[in-house]
């Protein structure tokens, strides 16, 4: 019996558009255990949100997953037929959208948005309720007020934050045992953004229900978080705990996006921003795709790409692909002649 | 989408255009069809074989030459009165480009300088030339082109003008829009504090931006401007007979439908390859130029 | 919503109002009726009996000011041709006019917005293309050709269908057909893109990952949605119904009121013409008024929209 809910295995998604093949996700692996909430980071571009569309089989044309395993309790999504696969989105995995007005259909009530979710998953619905007042029960259970006005709304009668307590009600309505949230606070106002992590959090503590939380924010990762998947250009290049990765990172990615934090009280000349830019996905290097930018880099980082190196981080779980790691005696880095 | 596909797959077959032809990508079949009418137009005393008026009650009403009774010396056939109908296909070219070129040119111009007008001043005189463009696109255009030609005469001269006092509308009413977004840009409000005159500002700043839409819709109009004068003819009251229009062509051939198939499908075909073609090249250059115009343009 | 209703209802009969004006001064401007429409060998004594006595010499504004009052009260005068009150005659053709339109603007949704939809799921396959030629040859086809080609293979050669006047089912079918074809055409394309803009929205993503059956997704979610943009064009194309009404009527010799206007046109009887140009300018503007009040009905946020 194991803890382990969502394995996603060498993950490999492309689009393919008139000028090639973008490989937005290359070969991305990671795991989700009941009740924890992972964070996975990077900029945009970096394959985070096409992640999180082929866990659920939602990738729109001319995107294709083209190889993997997303073992989800044991199964294998990819395996799944049209039909399965529909009776697990919603049901078993939830979604949440970023941006809260474009979630939901503006003609329709709210109360009928988030009705479809009895509708359409019989089983889900408790036997002793009728569904409307499983819908209002629900808009109560995200705290929202005045509850049974408020799902014979429309959407643009919400507030931004309203909006988005609607999408995670609609998210959570079948007990999924996962939750993908897809930068759910970016559109929100810092105030707002609080309600919603608080939300999550609670649901997880009620609910049991794990989360794979999206976002380029490291703040918000550092607040809620269990675990952490670095993503850059396709490729998750570190993964581990939350304060494995904060307290010493391995990658130079991640040390270059920690450091890039600013902090309240110290006051340096300049942000230490990033040089360069992110790679075009179309047109990727050979060797490792940070290398361009990496102080750190060697020789060996501009032609092959890192193999997986494991961390002791979550029990071995945790990796790092990266060539130029601290040695045995853990001393710190230090950038190469070749770096610069 | 299951593993068993697993294996990558190569971008779906799509033809990699030659370097030339992405070059141009120019949809060659309408631009051969518009060119070749112009062209028609431009020579037709040269190219047609007969005079388009000559009458010949012996030859009426022969096939063309591919049909039985017909013959090499009338390719088209004949019409009732033993006209050839390649030679007045040929001269109804002259109407339509002449109608098409000159109306669409007037409507252009005077359109376009309305909605820069408009767009730019804003306050009544936009809400005055609003109000007219809503109040004569809501109006019937065919019904008042006829009753203004019933009134006003007929000919040629007649028919590009009711046509022109028509078709302005439309070109205000887009180019105002376009000017109303681009009258916040920085570069307008730059030269208004360096005190440049409206009209300067409106010929070097405005005008090239909206340029681009003129032209789409001047392609997009040719259609339109074409029916609008053959159904003119049509009803008799355009091109004064016996000038050959197409219009005139199809209506005197409905007369003879039973017995003379091409009198109608000739020209009829002749005005639909012409509105064909530049409906394909006005899509084209939207998609080009400008492919926000698909949302306004589909209004019309 | 009251305040969007009152405004479109004073747009509308401003509208109309210069309408008039328009239809009154346009003969005006060309010589008085009675010269320009009087049968030739009217003698001078009479033209200008007949000119008192229709008020001819008055001066313009005081004209236009009965022309107004009349119109308000529905007279037009008479015919010069039956002598019947020119209003009349005129509504007596409108029943038929509308018949065809009706059944040219429901032939045509019932074609175009299946196939749009169909055409956008379908997005790049083959039932795509073909709608896509369809569309293309709609649109570029001057009604009156098709009218005659139509005329010329059902009518005349396989004899299936009556090439004219009003009668039964089957005599409706060609000229609502002819009439249809370019709303059809304009309808299908539209409704296409709609639904490829739907589509792509975030709520349709949305509404799959609740687990919604896809054609719950296409129907519920996405399709009333790219309603709304079809919706606006419907009102245009209705009001471009009525105007084509014309010629198709001419060809077919469909007794309505495009037909009336032509051959009052042609013979010069002007108190029709009058009352023939306002009711047709009168009907388009209604059908685009009725268009604008069913976009706010469908959309809530007009309709629930608080006072502005």
């Amino acid at each position: 019996m194991t803890d382990e809910l969502l394995r996603v295995e060498d993950l490999h998604t492309s689009f393919f558009t008139r000028r090639g093949e973008v490989r937005a996700v290359d070969g991305v692996s990671f795991t989700l255990q009941k009740g924890e909430i992972l964070g996975l980071v990077g900029e945009s571009g970096s394959g985070k949100s096409v992640t999180a569309m082929s866990i659920m089989r939602l990738v729109a044309p001319p995107g294709e997953i083209t190889g993997g395993r997303i073992l989800f309790q044991g199964r294998d999504l990819l395996e799944l037929s049209k039909r399965e696969m529909r009776e697990v989105r919603g049901a078993q995995i939830g979604m949440v959208l970023q941006d809260p007005m474009a979630s939901l259909n503006p003609v329709l009530r709210v109360g009928e948005q988030v009705i479809e979710l009895f509708k359409y998953h019989k089983d889900k619905l408790p036997p002793t309720i009728a569904p409307a007042q499983a819908v209002i029960e629900q808009l109560a259970r995200v705290r929202i007020p005045a509850a049974p006005l408020r799902a014979r709304s429309f959407p643009f009668q919400f507030s931004g934050g309203m909006r988005q307590r609607v999408s995670m009600a609609m998210a959570t309505a079948c007990r999924p045992e996962l939750i993908i949230a897809d930068e759910p606070t970016t559109a929100l106002d810092v105030t707002i953004q609080v309600q919603i992590l608080q939300l999550l959090l609670d649901l997880r503590a009620d609910l049991g229900v794990s989360v794979l939380f999206i976002t380029h924010d490291l703040g918000i990762v550092a607040e809620i978080c269990d675990a952490v998947a670095v993503m850059y250009a396709g490729k998750i290049v570190e993964y581990g705990d939350v304060f494995s990765i904060f307290k010493s990172p391995r990658h130079p990615y991640t040390r270059a996006l920690l450091r890039s934090l600013p902090r309240i009280g110290e006051r340096t000349g300049r942000l230490p921003a990033i040089d360069g830019q992110p790679p075009s996905l179309e047109d990727l290097p050979p060797g490792c795709s940070f290398a361009p930018r990496c102080p750190y880099a060697i020789e060996r980082c501009l032609e092959v790409y890192p193999d997986v190196t494991p961390t002791d981080a979550m029990n071995g779980r945790g990796y790092v692909r990266c060539w130029v790691q601290p040695d045995a005696d853990g001393i710190p880095l230090r950038a190469t002649e070749a770096g610069r | 989408m299951t593993t068993g596909e697993l294996v990558l797959r190569r971008p779906s077959a799509r033809r990699r255009p030659t370097r030339l032809r992405a070059i141009l990508d120019l949809p060659l079949i309408p631009l051969f069809v518009l060119v070749s009418v112009v062209v028609m137009a431009a020579l037709a005393p040269v190219i047609a074989p007969h005079s388009p008026t000559t009458q010949s009650l012996i030859d009426r009403l022969t096939p063309p030459a591919w049909a039985e009774g017909g013959s090499t010396k009338h390719l088209l056939g004949t019409d009732h009165l033993g006209r050839d109908v390649l030679s007045r296909l040929i001269y109804g070219a002259r109407v339509a480009v002449a109608v098409a070129g000159l109306t669409i040119a007037g409507a252009a111009l005077i359109g376009t300088f309305a909605g820069l007008v408009a767009g730019y001043f804003g306050s009544w005189v936009d809400a005055l030339l609003m109000r007219i463009v809503d109040i004569q696109l809501a109006l019937p255009a065919l019904l008042f082109g006829v009753l203004l030609a019933a009134t006003f005469g007929t000919g040629l001269k007649n028919v590009i003008l009711i046509i022109t006092v028509w078709s302005w509308a439309g070109f205000a009413r887009v180019i105002r829009s376009e000017v109303l977004s681009l009258r916040e840009r920085e570069f307008v409000a730059l030269a208004r504090v360096a005190g440049m005159p409206w009209w300067w500002i409106l010929w070097k700043h405005l005008l090239p931006n909206v340029f681009n839409t003129v032209l789409v819709l001047m392609t997009l109009d040719v259609a339109v401007v074409i029916v609008f004068e053959a159904s003119l003819s049509f009803l008799g009251l355009g091109v004064v007979p016996p000038t050959p229009a197409w219009g005139s062509m199809l209506a005197e051939g409905r007369n003879y439908l039973t017995v003379a198939w091409w009198l109608i499908t000739l020209p009829g075909a002749a005005i639909f390859a012409v509105c064909l073609s530049s409906n394909l090249f006005g899509d084209w250059l939207r998609d080009k130029l400008d492919p926000r115009l698909r949302q306004s343009a589909s209004g019309r | 919503m009251r305040g969007y209703i009152t405004l479109r209802l004073v747009q509308s009969l401003f509208t109309i109002f210069v309408v008039l004006a328009i239809v009154f001064f346009v003969a005006r401007l060309s010589g008085d009726p009675v010269t320009l429409f009087a049968p030739a060998e009217a003698r001078k004594a009479d033209t200008d009996k007949l000119k008192q006595q229709l008020g001819l010499d008055k001066p313009l504004p005081v004209q236009f000011a009965r022309f107004l009052g009349e119109a308000v009260r529905g007279d037009f005068g008479s015919s010069f041709r039956t002598n019947q009150p020119a209003m009349r005659e005129v509504l007596e053709r409108v029943p038929n006019t509308l018949q065809l339109s009706l059944v040219a603007l429901l032939f045509s949704m019932l074609i175009s917005v299946p196939a749009g939809v169909l055409s956008a799921i379908n997005k790049g396959g083959p039932f795509d293309r073909f709608g896509k030629i369809i569309a293309l040859v709609g649109q570029a086809m001057p009604n009156f050709w098709l009218a005659l080609l139509l005329i010329f293979f059902f009518g005349v050669r396989l004899g299936w269908l009556p090439t004219g006047g009003k009668g039964g089912i089957s005599h409706i079918i060609l000229p609502a057909v002819t009439l249809g074809s370019f709303t059809m055409a304009a309808l299908m394309r539209l409704t296409r893109s709609a639904m490829l803009n739907v589509l792509d929205s975030e709520y349709v993503t949305m509404a799959r990952a609740k687990g919604v059956p896809e054609w719950a997704v296409v129907f519920k979610h996405a399709f009333r949605n790219a309603l709304l943009p079809v919706v606006t064009i419907l009102g245009l194309q209705a009001g471009r119904l009525v105007a084509g009404s014309v010629i198709v009527e001419t060809i077919f010799a469909w007794p309505g009121m495009g037909r009336l206007s032509i051959q009052a046109i042609n013979s010069s009887d002007y108190p029709v013409v009058q009352a023939a140009i306002l009711l047709t300018a009168a009907s388009i503007v209604l059908a685009n008024l009725g268009v604008d009040l069913l976009y706010a009905f469908i959309d809530p946020r007009i309709r629930f929209a608080k006072g502005r």
